[in-house]
């Protein structure tokens, strides 16, 4: 056995690892290809002697099937490279923040194939397009993975040409929004134009070729004022358009712009795909103050952004799919309290399960064996485990037993070695 | 002179007596409660008594009790002066004869040792380094074990003065030619490891093997059942790990003598820890994942983290 | 010297002795001298020596004479205060701190020639020690006692009824169990305020109730109801006697039951608020139930669309078997508790309703 003496670094992408990285970057094959030369390593100096080496040459923990849309249960746990461009446009904000400096570290960004992904997966091919929309939700404990899963999710949807709406951290609506004001179509609301315009330019990001090539209508006239009017069969690129140069508008455009999605999703035109992150964020308290008192809160529900998310997330429209994550770290609810739980019913509270019954409720677990090997197998394949000892079995076993097989953990721990 | 020869005589007297007393009462005691006379014993009177006068005084001293003479009296000292009334000891009008004689023994030693070492500078010959008497590995005697040792009272005056002269002549080059000697009042401290019993295994009814036991840091407590055969799986409060200990410093705490025996990954663990906060929580956890965990392995005595943490230690 | 104790018990006689012999000895001076005689002021008649009444011997404790094998029995029958010498065992009480410091231990002589050296150290004996006449004594509670109490009770006793063995079967026969206490107090009155409470138990199972009666009789009894073993519990104290405390808690028990079988007209606004349970056909999962198998049967008209079975199946397909199954475990997910094992049972039944096979 190792004494174990870890190198205690901090390594945030730094320039090594990029070099070290994009030697191993071109042999990147289906089989095999996550495997260390070990005489290489010990000709650099390497002096500690390794005893019980992961098995060479056997370690599989990638599949070159880099279409989402072919994955299925055989490639559980291994992982498949996503190109710069769907990074680009499906997963730019809502994945961990560390996994954005990972992925310029490793040269490349990659996702697991994960059991929950691959399960609604397989009920998204088998659900029928003309009946309501089924919203799935994932859940599961902090780290677990459950913003990878979505995000694997609209990997899946994007690929098959669906128009994806993604909300990435449902409470930053109500937590730090720099701008709101009452509402001028609804009274009592407060707009978030800011927001609802970073909404809409996000849906112009992820769609942008797609909704240029649909080339969808608009089904009614909209009066924005006594000047700008939005005429009946107007391209919806040009409302979205309208939404963003007219920042005042953005709410209500927002509105506009999902109930023509939602009008062309029951027609057949297109399908859409509606992922929030924190779901559970859209039935709680605001952290913003109400004139009369200091301490009374707005409650979301009065937020213009969320009632227009709720009417997408509805199931009286067709052609689509809900998927929703409930998280710990979305309610104010204290994080360490030992009453808390990360079950759907407990995060929503009964208004909200109200709102979302019936669901699909799909739990994101920790690693399996098989997934957590496979994880330090790329991580080695990548050379971000350089410590000899974490080459090993043993080693292997001490950051199991340290990071209980949680993904989030895992990479905090692996980083230590 | 005579007087102290009546006086043991009497104090003999008096505790034959008490002894004669004691079996009579006992066999009363036996026939009071209806049960064998022959086979009564102390634990049986302890318990007796305990019925028949119970008391609720909070210290246990202080309760009603039948014991035996030997174990209530005070022993006396023997006597110290021959038939003649002469007293045994060269040095009784000192008033504490062992202690003077030690410390005359001690003084011979150390000039016996200053005659040799002078002898080997004549002949040319040097300490041998190698037969030094390492001073980390033991400690002086306390005051209350010198006592004991002698059956003496000392003052503190004295035992300094014992502790002075024991210095020197340890701290004497060629201190291992009467090593024997001054080992005598020393405390040998790597003993504290292998006094720790090695617990045995039971077994549960599908014939796994497992341990019990217990133990504290701070204000927290930890009760562990560890499985063999397992596969490194962990429940602490009915939660994994990660759940009860979210800083990684306590699972480094707690698989550290998990680490240490190699058994990392083949044993299950099921624990309970309550009070404290959690670093506390996660070292009431390491001290108990420990001892359960040695059976497997000899007797730890290297490692310092290891060995239970004992007011006075070597290991600081 | 057979025991501490004794000494100190004949030193005590001796004493008394000498204090007499110092009288008598004081008379005696008068004869060796000439006295001044003031008549009227002194006795001038002979000294007549007083009759000295005759010692008589020190009787030996009792314990002393007891032979081993005794009837003890019969040597304490009742309850006693601790007597020190009618109870033949060496018993010691008291804790003695060992003080030094009193006698110079570096002068061995005198520690040896102190009176208190043989006496240090060693815990109080019996004679005249107050410590054990303080606490109770259970000399007259051995277990030859209790065999004798037994056999004089024995005639008294009756057969124990058949049928009634064990405790399951007076439970299921008499599930009413009422607990009162009487107190005997040495003092000028015989009554005790405390024996006037009269506790009654009862299982709610062995009672004859309805969900609702159920429901309303827990309402009605309040925190009187132990819901993890489902007793109810009624403390009864405001009468002034025992007797009328018990048959209040009987016509209690009975009012209880009789009102909760009761239905009263505002009971019908009860709203999903006031619900202790989660039913599903009062709460907005229903709705939705009902709002999407609608939009499901009409969808089914188009023959391309994939629909569940159940749904073209049945006229009321809230009646159907998955329907059913789904509110059982929407309801369990409320009811029992949230855990995995409830939430995996609620996504089975929610894709078998949504999802065609």
């Amino acid at each position: 056995m190792f004494s174990i003496v870890r190198p205690v670094l901090r390594r945030s992408a730094c320039a090594c690892r990029l070099i070290t990285s994009s030697s191993s970057n071109n042999s990147s094959t289906e089989q095999g290809s996550g495997t260390i030369n070990f005489n290489e390593l010990f000709q650099k100096g390497i002096e500690n002697p390794i005893r019980n080496p992961v098995k060479k040459g056997l370690a599989v923990c990638r599949t070159n099937q880099t279409d989402p849309s072919q994955h299925t249960i055989r490639h559980e746990g291994l992982y498949y490279r996503v190109a710069p461009e769907a990074i680009q446009r499906w997963m730019k904000e809502g994945l961990h923040p560390d996994i954005y400096p990972l992925f310029r570290a490793f040269n490349e960004s990659c996702l697991m194939v994960r059991r929950p992904a691959i399960e609604i997966m397989e009920c998204m091919r088998a659900a029928d397009y003309s009946l309501p929309a089924i919203r799935y939700m994932l859940y599961g404990r902090a780290g677990s993975g459950k913003s990878s899963t979505l995000a694997h999710l609209m990997h899946f949807c994007g690929s098959q040409d669906w128009v994806i709406t993604h909300v990435p951290w449902a409470p930053v609506l109500h937590r730090y929004s720099k701008e709101r004001v009452p509402s001028t179509f609804k009274e009592g609301r407060i707009d978030q134009p800011a927001d609802a315009a970073k909404w809409l330019s996000r849906l112009m990001t992820t769609n942008d070729p797609l909704l240029k090539t649909l080339n969808l209508k608009t089904h009614r006239k909209y009066i924005w004022s006594r000047r700008e009017v939005t005429e009946e069969g107007d391209a919806l690129t040009e409302l979205i358009d309208f939404g963003l140069q007219r920042v005042k508008y953005a709410p209500d455009v927002m509105g506009a712009v999902i109930r023509e999605l939602k009008l062309h999703a029951s027609s057949g035109n297109v399908k859409v795909l509606v992922a929030i992150d924190g779901v559970n964020g859209m039935w709680e308290q605001t952290r913003y103050i109400r004139e009369e008192s200091r301490h009374k809160f707005f409650h979301a529900q009065e937020l213009t952004i969320v009632q227009h998310l709720m009417e997408f997330l509805k199931n009286d429209w067709t052609g689509g799919a809900s998927v929703c994550t409930v998280d710990e770290g979305a309610t104010i609810k204290e994080m360490n309290d030992p009453l808390t739980s990360y079950m759907p019913r407990f995060l929503l509270g009964q208004k909200g399960f109200d709102f979302l019954d019936p669901f699909i409720p799909v739990h994101v677990p920790d690693y399996s064996d098989k997934e957590a090997n496979s994880c330090l197998d790329y991580y080695t394949d990548r050379k971000w485990i350089q410590h000899p000892a974490g080459l090993t079995e043993a080693g292997r076993t001490e950051m199991f037993f340290l990071s209980c097989k949680n993904p989030l953990e895992l990479y905090k721990v692996s980083r230590r070695w | 002179m005579r007087a102290y020869l009546e006086r043991a005589k009497a104090h003999d007297a008096f505790m034959q007596g008490e002894i004669s007393e004691y079996e009579i009462g006992k066999r009363h005691l036996a026939n009071i409660m209806g049960a064998d006379p022959d086979n009564f014993s102390q634990e049986d009177i302890d318990k007796a008594v305990e019925y028949l006068l119970p008391s609720g005084l909070f210290d246990k001293e202080a309760r009603p009790k039948m014991k035996h003479p030997h174990d209530v009296i005070p022993k006396r000292k023997a006597a110290e002066f021959d038939v003649d009334g002469r007293p045994f000891h060269t040095y009784f009008y000192t008033a504490k004869p062992q202690f003077f004689k030690l410390m005359h023994d001690a003084v011979f030693v150390l000039e016996s040792l200053k005659k040799e070492e002078d002898k080997m500078l004549r002949r040319g010959e040097e300490a041998n380094a190698d037969k030094k008497i390492i001073i980390g590995a033991s400690v002086w005697l306390t005051k209350p074990a010198v006592e004991e040792k002698l059956q003496e009272k000392l003052s503190d005056e004295e035992y300094d003065s014992f502790i002075r002269l024991f210095t020197r002549i340890i701290e004497h080059p060629i201190s291992y030619a009467e090593e024997t000697f001054i080992m005598q009042y020393r405390r040998v401290l790597s003993a504290e490891s292998m006094i720790s019993s090695i617990p045995e295994l039971i077994y549960d009814e599908a014939g796994r093997p497992y341990q019990e036991a217990e133990g504290a840091r701070k204000t927290s407590k930890a009760y562990v059942k560890i499985w063999s055969q397992g596969s490194g799986h962990v429940t602490v409060n009915g939660t994994d790990l990660l759940d009860c200990f979210p800083e990684i410093l306590d699972r480094e705490q707690v698989m550290s003598p998990l680490h240490f025996t190699n058994t990392l990954g083949r044993v299950d663990i099921e624990a309970r820890v309550e009070g404290g906060g959690h670093s506390s929580r996660a070292g009431a956890l390491r001290e108990e994942a420990l001892s359960p965990t040695s059976s497997e392995i000899p007797p730890l005595r290297v490692s310092p983290r290891i060995i239970k943490n004992n007011n006075v230690s070597f290991f600081g | 010297m057979a025991s501490a104790d004794q000494i100190s018990h004949e030193s005590m006689v001796n004493q008394s002795l000498r204090f007499k012999m110092a009288r008598s000895s004081v008379s005696c001076k008068y004869s060796e001298f000439s006295m001044v005689v003031i008549p009227g002021h002194n006795h001038t008649g002979d000294s007549v020596e007083r009759r000295r009444r005759p010692e008589l011997p020190v009787i030996p404790p009792r314990e002393k004479s007891m032979p081993i094998d005794q009837d003890w029995t019969t040597v304490w029958p009742t309850a006693s205060t601790f007597k020190w010498s009618a109870v033949p065992l060496p018993i010691r009480q008291g804790r003695v701190f060992v003080c030094f410091k009193n006698f110079s231990e570096s002068n061995i002589f005198n520690y040896f020639h102190s009176q208190k050296a043989e006496q240090d150290g060693i815990p109080p004996g019996k004679y005249g020690n107050l410590e054990l006449m303080k606490i109770p004594n259970f000399l007259h509670l051995t277990p030859n006692h209790i065999k004798k109490h037994c056999a004089a009770l024995k005639e008294f006793c009756t057969e124990w009824p058949e049928g009634l063995e064990t405790d399951e079967k007076c439970k299921k026969h008499f599930p009413v169990e009422v607990i009162s206490s009487d107190y005997i107090v040495d003092s000028i009155s015989l009554r005790d305020p405390r024996a006037r409470t009269v506790c009654i138990k009862i299982n709610l199972s062995s009672l004859d109730l309805d969900s609702h009666a159920k429901d309303k009789f827990i309402r009605l009894v309040g925190d009187r109801y132990n819901a993890d073993t489902g007793e109810l519990t009624l403390e009864l104290d405001r009468c002034p006697m025992k007797k009328q405390n018990h048959d209040y808690g009987i016509y209690l028990l009975s009012a209880l039951f009789k009102e909760s079988w009761k239905t009263e007209g505002w009971e019908s606004e009860k709203t999903v608020d006031d619900m202790e349970m989660y039913v599903w056909s009062m709460n907005e999962s229903k709705k939705n139930t009902q709002q999407i198998t609608e939009v499901m049967k009409k969808a089914a008209e188009n023959p391309s669309c994939k629909v569940p079975e159940y749904v073209l199946k049945s006229e009321n397909v809230l009646e159907t078997e998955p329907v059913q199954e789904y509110a059982a475990a929407v309801e369990d997910l409320h009811n029992v508790g949230e855990d995995l094992h409830s939430l995996e049972k609620y996504k089975e039944q929610v894709k078998k309703m949504l999802l065609a096979q």
